[in-house]
């Protein structure tokens, strides 16, 4: 700068001087100004009080390391979100036997904190000298305390998780359980594993825990009244196919799958097929109303056995009469009902059973359901047989989803475990399987079945309860054993309007003194599923419809119910002991 | 005499833009030392507030553990032993 001025001290040199004095100044204002915004954006950031975290990716990313603890594996509520399944930090124990100097005192002193450890294994593994071995998975905090006070050299811990079902066994066979890796093995665990093990919410099921706990003390309850070997329970919203409960017995701890009999793992409402019996009388009733011609006045003769070939049909308790389609559905004739059948024809009522989904495993929401078994080939007299439920074996969720299908609305209904929101699922077209009269028809019919005839023992007053019995000998090798049942009850209320449904089956009950020896659907099942329904209502507070509406809701089919001449009105429960086939 | 005509304002300048520079590096100093500070403390938050998950997710599942359907009904039982029955009790049955 010195220079310059030397250069131009004189003259007109001095305009000069004068232009480079406002270059200079130009640019360091220049240069102030940008330490001005430099220095205003610090004094921003640092210190005027910053209150909004600005939304970057960076601080986002920041923010989801901290909410999101991931433990592999998200938590599994039910409908009221309340904890059915979740993952908890579990630490192990293992031992870098290199650094075990003396095995047999380390082992003594495990011993102590382990009981139930073998000895020589552990002496074993303790002297091994590997540099990782496991000892005991999943500590417990007091386990884990007591092992760091011992103190011993070579013994580590690693940080694991364990799925924990705080419901205990009462949703054992819906869950199902996961292996060591938190793999899902049986269940919802193994059919949503893909998607319990990406998702980061809770994932919700339609089911709802009260009503489980109710269904399984109810069965439970029948199960152990009749020295049964098992039993299922289904309670589902009959407008949404919504699984509300789904209970097999016996059942196991989830958290020890291997540790109960084999035989408890089963499950018995997907797992398992069964001939159900007289409860597909509805299915065939349904299909025989389907016909143009068809009127609840028809009349079949039942006064003797129906004669195919070399096979003849009988009434489990005959009535020997002539019988409208009332009469049959509510005495369970099965000679009325192979009678309707052969008027319906084989092909039809084969392709209705097939719409309703009765000869075709499925897969609700990731849990497969059992292929059912049918006769193959299809003889003319298995026309007959099927219709009054021999013959075809089916999955209780196989009998609750056709059975939705003709009480619901007439169309094809779904059962599901998961929401229909939480899938984002379009509802779509659904297909009608049956028209709104066969409809009806079909809900008086089970109505008249609880108030008139084999499932009296379920009735409750204004609810409009309705139901069918069904009693299945069940099939062994060679045919039928007449000693092994089983005894179901399926039903819906109110019927004016169904709104849920119920299916309650045992499994091999045996008939009590105060049965009189019964063992079937009306004495076994009917009761567990009238305390279902019972603890539906207060659970839901659920209004009765009132007992005008149900006296309504029968006044036309009522005229073609038989009464004995001198007798008006026989009591259900007498007529239920006679009757049930 | 002209040598020092170096405009009092230029000086000015000049000394202004020197003490703005320093003060801005002390700033951005403080500012980095803040910085780690407070990736310090993030990091040690991120670290409780996990600590606190775990202890959550404990503490909810032992809840849902003491909240099971049978267990509240055995202790109903136990402080109420009158429950209201929804069963068709034995006595009904019985009566047939």
């Amino acid at each position: 700068m010195k220079s310059v001025m030397h250069l131009c001290l004189d003259g007109e040199k001095a305009v000069l001087h004068k232009m480079i004095g406002a270059r200079l100044t130009t640019i360091l204002i220049f240069a102030l100004c940008v330490y001005g915004v430099m220095g205003a954006r610090l004094f921003q950031l640092t210190v005027m009080p910053n209150l909004n975290e600005p939304d970057t990716e960076i601080t986002r990313g920041s923010r989801a390391q901290s909410d999101a603890l991931y433990y592999g594996r998200s938590d599994i509520v039910d409908r009221n979100s309340l904890l059915l399944a979740t993952t908890l930090p579990a630490t192990s124990l293992y031992v870098d036997a290199k650094l075990v100097s003396n095995p047999e005192g380390v082992a003594s002193d495990l011993m102590r904190i382990f009981p139930s450890l073998n000895r020589d294994d552990l002496v074993r593994k303790l002297s091994s000298g590997r540099r990782f071995v496991w000892l005991k998975r999943g500590l417990t905090p007091a386990q884990h305390k007591a092992i760091n006070q011992l103190g011993h050299h070579g013994l580590g811990f690693q940080k694991e998780t364990r799925r924990f079902y705080p419901q205990g066994a009462l949703f054992s066979h819906l869950l199902g359980y996961v292996g060591v890796d938190g793999r899902g093995l049986a269940g919802v665990e193994r059919g949503l594993d893909t998607v319990l093990s990406r998702a980061e919410s809770p994932m919700v099921l339609t089911l709802d825990l009260r009503v489980q706990y109710a269904a399984e003390k109810a069965l439970r309850q029948a199960v152990e009244r009749f020295n049964a070997i098992g039993g299922a329970a289904l309670v589902v919203k009959v407008k949404t196919g919504e699984v509300l409960a789904s209970v097999s017995y016996p059942d196991f701890d989830p958290h020890f799958p291997s540790k109960g009999a084999q035989k408890n793992l089963f499950n018995r409402y997907i797992g398992g097929v069964y001939e159900m019996g007289s409860t597909f009388k509805i299915f065939s009733t349904a299909a025989y109303l389907e016909q143009s011609n068809a009127r609840l006045s028809d009349r079949f003769d039942a006064r003797k056995p129906l004669k195919q070939g070399r096979f003849s049909i009988r009434d489990y308790h005959p009535q020997k009469r002539v019988m409208s389609v009332p009469d049959v559905f509510i005495h369970s004739s099965n000679i009325g009902t192979a009678l309707m059948a052969q008027k319906v024809g084989t092909e039809t009522l084969k392709t209705f059973y097939d719409d309703l989904g009765l000869f075709n495993g499925f897969s609700v929401d990731g849990l497969d359901i059992a292929r059912p078994l049918y006769p193959k080939p299809w003889r003319d007299v298995n026309t007959l047989t099927v219709s009054y439920g021999h013959g075809v074996a089916v999955t209780p969720y196989h009998l609750m989803q056709a059975f939705l299908s003709v009480v619901g609305d007439g169309t094809q209904a779904r059962l599901k475990i998961v929401p229909a929101n939480e899938k984002g699922e379009n509802a779509g077209v659904r297909v009608r399987l049956v028209s709104d009269v066969t409809n009806r028809k079909v809900r008086k019919l089970l109505r008249l079945a609880v108030a008139e005839g084999t499932g009296g023992n379920v009735d409750i007053k204004g609810y409009n309860v309705g139901g069918k019995t069904g009693t299945a000998d069940k099939a062994v090798a060679g045919g039928y054993d007449r000693e092994k049942k089983i005894s179901s009850f399926l039903a819906a209320f109110p019927m004016n309007d169904p709104e849920y449904a119920v299916f309650v089956m045992v499994d091999e009950p045996k008939g009590r003194k105060d049965t009189y020896g019964y063992a079937t659907g009306g004495w076994v099942a009917a009761p567990a599923a009238s305390d279902i329904i019972r603890s539906l209502i207060s659970i839901y507070s659920i209004p009765p419809v009132g007992e005008e509406v149900e006296r309504d809701f029968l006044k036309n089919i009522m005229p073609m119910v038989y009464t004995k001449k001198k007798k008006s009105v026989q009591p259900a429960s007498l007529s239920m002991e006679k009757n049930d086939e | 005499m002209r040598q020092s005509s170096v405009p009092s304002s230029m000086i000015f300048l000049c000394v202004f833009a020197v003490i703005a520079v320093l003060t801005l590096g002390g700033l951005l100093l403080w500012t980095g030392q803040k910085v780690q500070q407070y990736q310090k403390q993030t990091a040690k938050q991120n670290k409780d507030i996990l600590a606190e998950q775990e202890r959550i997710r404990i503490l909810k599942a032992e809840w849902a553990t003491l909240n099971n359907p049978a267990r509240v009904e055995r202790l109903m039982n136990e402080v109420a032993p009158a429950p209201i029955s929804h069963s068709m009790g034995e006595e009904s049955e019985g009566a047939q």
